[in-house]
C-alpha cells in the first residue's frame, strides 16, 4: 500500500452531522464554571483594581511607621476582634463606567498599540511604549510590566496565602472579610493578597471567595479624605456593553452602612463599594464585585461587613 | 501613573463552535485509532472539548493549543481502554461505515491492532503533518525513538515509502 492511498483510507473516518450535533450541543450547554464566567469574573477582578487605583490624591492613611507599631498590636488583638463589629461614617460615591478607550487620554506620556495573542482565552493586550521606547504590557491584574515581566513600582510584600487576619493587620486593621463569606464561600487557592505600589503609597487587600459558579472579589484599600472622594470609575473593556445602561442605586445595611451600588445589567455582574471614615478604622474605600450572584444573597453578604454606621 | 488593565473578548459561542470545527476531524481519527467506534470517539471527543473549551490554560500559540488537544485526547483514549467496562473487541460492522471496500476494512484494522506507540507516531506524521522533530515535542520523545516506531509502523502497516517524500 503507498503512503497516498493509506491516507485516503484514513481521510473517509471523519464525524458526521449527528455526532457534529450532538457534542456541539453538550458543548454548549455545559454547567459547570465556564470560561465565560471564569473570563467574566477575571474582567471584574481588572475592573475592580483599576477602581480602587484610580486616583492619585489617595494616599494610605496609615503611614509605614504606624503600620509596624499597629501590626505588633493587632497580633495580640486579632482574635478579639474578629467578632466584633466597628463603627464607621460612610459616604455616598458617584460611580462612574469607562470604557478602556476613555483611559487613554490618561496616559499622555504613552504610546499604546495593541497585540493579539491567540491562546484559548483570546487576549487582546495592550501594548505602552515610553518616550524612551521600552515596552510595558499590562497583566492580568492590569499591572503594568516591562518586557522582561518586572512590575512596574509594584510590588507584593506578602505571601499571598496568608489568613484574613493576618493580610488586614498589615495594614493595622481587624479582619473586615464580610461573614456571609466566611460562612457560607470558599476562599479561592490564591488566597488573601496584600499589594502595595511604592510610587504612590497605593496598598490593598484582596480575595476572591467561590460558591458553585457565584464568585465575590473584595478589595480594600485604605484611603484619605473619604469624605472628599466622591467619585471613582468602573472600567470595561471596549465593546463589551452599553456604557449608558447600567443602573446605580444605594443600598444601606441592616447597621446602617451607605453601599453605593452598580449594576452593569449584563446578569452578572454587580459590585458595591463603600466610603467610610472611623476612629478605629481610619478611612477606607471598600469594594465588592459579585458575579453571578442575586441582589437577595449581595445584601445578605453586604450586612455581615462587620461595620456599622455611627449615624 | 495609572495602571490600566488589557481589554479581553469574551469567549463566545462562536468561538466554541470554530474550535470544535478546527480540531474535530483531527480529534476524531485519532480517537478511532484507538477504540474503533463511534460512540466512544464521540465521548472522547466530548470530553476533549469541554477541556478545552472551559477547563483549558491559557495557551502562547495555536500550535501549542493544537498540540495540547491531541495529547488530552490520547490520553483520554488510553484511559478509556483502561477502564473495566472496555473489553478491547473491535465491531466490525462499525468499521464498514468508514471503510467501503474490503482491503479498506484491513486498513483500519491494522491501525487498530497497531501497538499503541506506533499509532501515535503513524498519525502525527501521515495525517496531521508533523515532521518528526515536532513529534518528539509533542509525545516528549527522543529522535532516534520517533524514527523507529515510524519505520516499525510503516512496516506492520505494510506501507511503501514513495518516491516524492
Amino acid at each position: 500500500m503507498k503512503e497516498n492511498e493509506f491516507r485516503a483510507i484514513m481521510s473517509k473516518i471523519d464525524t458526521d452531522s449527528s455526532t457534529d450535533r450532538k457534542i456541539t450541543e453538550q458543548l454548549l450547554n455545559y454547567q459547570g464554571i465556564s470560561k465565560l464566567d471564569y473570563t467574566i469574573m477575571k474582567r471584574n477582578r481588572q475592573s475592580i483594581l483599576f477602581f480602587i487605583k484610580r486616583g492619585k490624591q489617595y494616599f494610605a492613611n496609615v503611614s509605614k511607621v504606624a503600620v509596624a507599631i499597629v501590626l505588633l498590636t493587632i497580633v495580640g488583638t486579632a482574635t478579639a476582634w474578629a467578632a466584633a463589629s466597628y463603627f464607621a461614617k460612610s459616604y455616598n460615591v458617584d460611580i462612574q463606567v469607562k470604557t478602556v478607550e476613555d483611559l487613554k487620554p490618561l496616559l499622555k506620556d504613552f504610546e499604546y498599540s495593541t497585540s493579539k495573542t491567540f491562546g484559548a482565552y483570546k487576549n487582546e493586550r495592550t501594548i505602552y511604549t515610553d518616550p524612551s521606547g521600552n515596552v510595558f504590557d499590562s497583566d492580568i491584574d492590569g499591572i503594568l510590566r516591562d518586557g522582561y515581566g518586572n512590575a512596574l513600582a509594584v510590588k507584593d510584600v506578602y505571601d499571598p496565602v496568608k489568613s484574613g487576619n493576618e493580610v488586614f493587620a498589615v495594614l493595622g486593621l481587624p479582619n473586615l472579610v464580610p461573614t456571609y463569606l466566611l460562612d457560607n464561600y470558599t476562599l479561592d487557592p490564591s488566597g488573601y493578597s496584600y499589594t502595595e505600589q511604592e510610587a504612590t503609597e497605593f496598598k490593598c487587600v484582596r480575595a476572591l471567595f467561590w460558591h458553585g459558579t457565584k464568585a465575590v472579589d473584595i478589595a480594600y484599600e485604605p484611603i484619605k479624605d473619604s469624605e472628599n472622594s466622591n467619585t471613582s470609575t468602573y472600567i470595561i473593556g471596549v465593546g463589551e456593553l452599553d456604557t449608558s445602561n447600567y443602573i446605580k442605586s444605594t443600598y444601606i445595611t441592616k447597621s446602617g452602612l451607605i453601599c453605593n451600588i452598580l449594576d452593569l445589567q449584563d446578569e452578572l455582574t454587580i459590585s458595591a463599594e463603600i466610603h467610610f471614615e472611623s476612629n478605629t478604622l481610619g478611612e477606607g474605600s471598600y469594594i465588592l464585585s459579585f458575579t453571578k450572584i442575586e441582589m437577595d444573597e449581595i445584601e445578605s453578604i453586604l450586612d455581615s461587613i462587620p461595620i456599622s454606621s455611627t449615624e | 501613573m495609572e495602571n490600566v488593565q488589557c481589554t479581553e473578548q469574551w469567549i463566545s459561542k462562536d468561538w466554541i463552535l470554530e474550535r470544535y470545527e478546527l480540531y474535530k476531524t483531527m480529534l476524531f481519527r485519532i480517537a478511532f485509532s484507538y477504540l474503533g467506534n463511534k460512540h466512544d470517539c464521540e465521548d472522547i471527543l466530548q470530553e476533549t472539548f469541554i477541556k478545552l473549551c472551559y477547563h483549558a490554560p491559557d495557551f502562547p500559540s495555536n500550535e501549542d493549543e493544537k498540540r495540547w488537544v491531541i495529547r488530552i485526547t490520547i490520553n483520554l483514549c488510553k484511559n478509556h481502554l483502561k477502564s473495566f467496562w472496555n473489553n478491547k473487541k473491535i465491531n466490525l460492522e462499525e468499521l464498514e461505515e468508514y471503510a467501503y471496500e474490503p482491503e479498506e476494512k484491513d486498513v483500519l484494522l491494522d491501525i487498530l491492532r497497531l501497538p499503541e506507540k506506533y499509532k501515535n507516531v503513524i498519525h502525527l506524521y501521515y495525517f496531521e503533518g508533523y515532521k518528526i522533530s515536532e513529534i518528539t515535542e509533542i509525545l516528549q520523545l527522543g529522535e532516534s525513538a520517533v524514527k523507529m516506531r515510524l519505520k516499525r509502523g510503516r512496516e506492520l502497516l505494510k506501507i511503501e515509502l514513495e518516491d516524492s517524500k
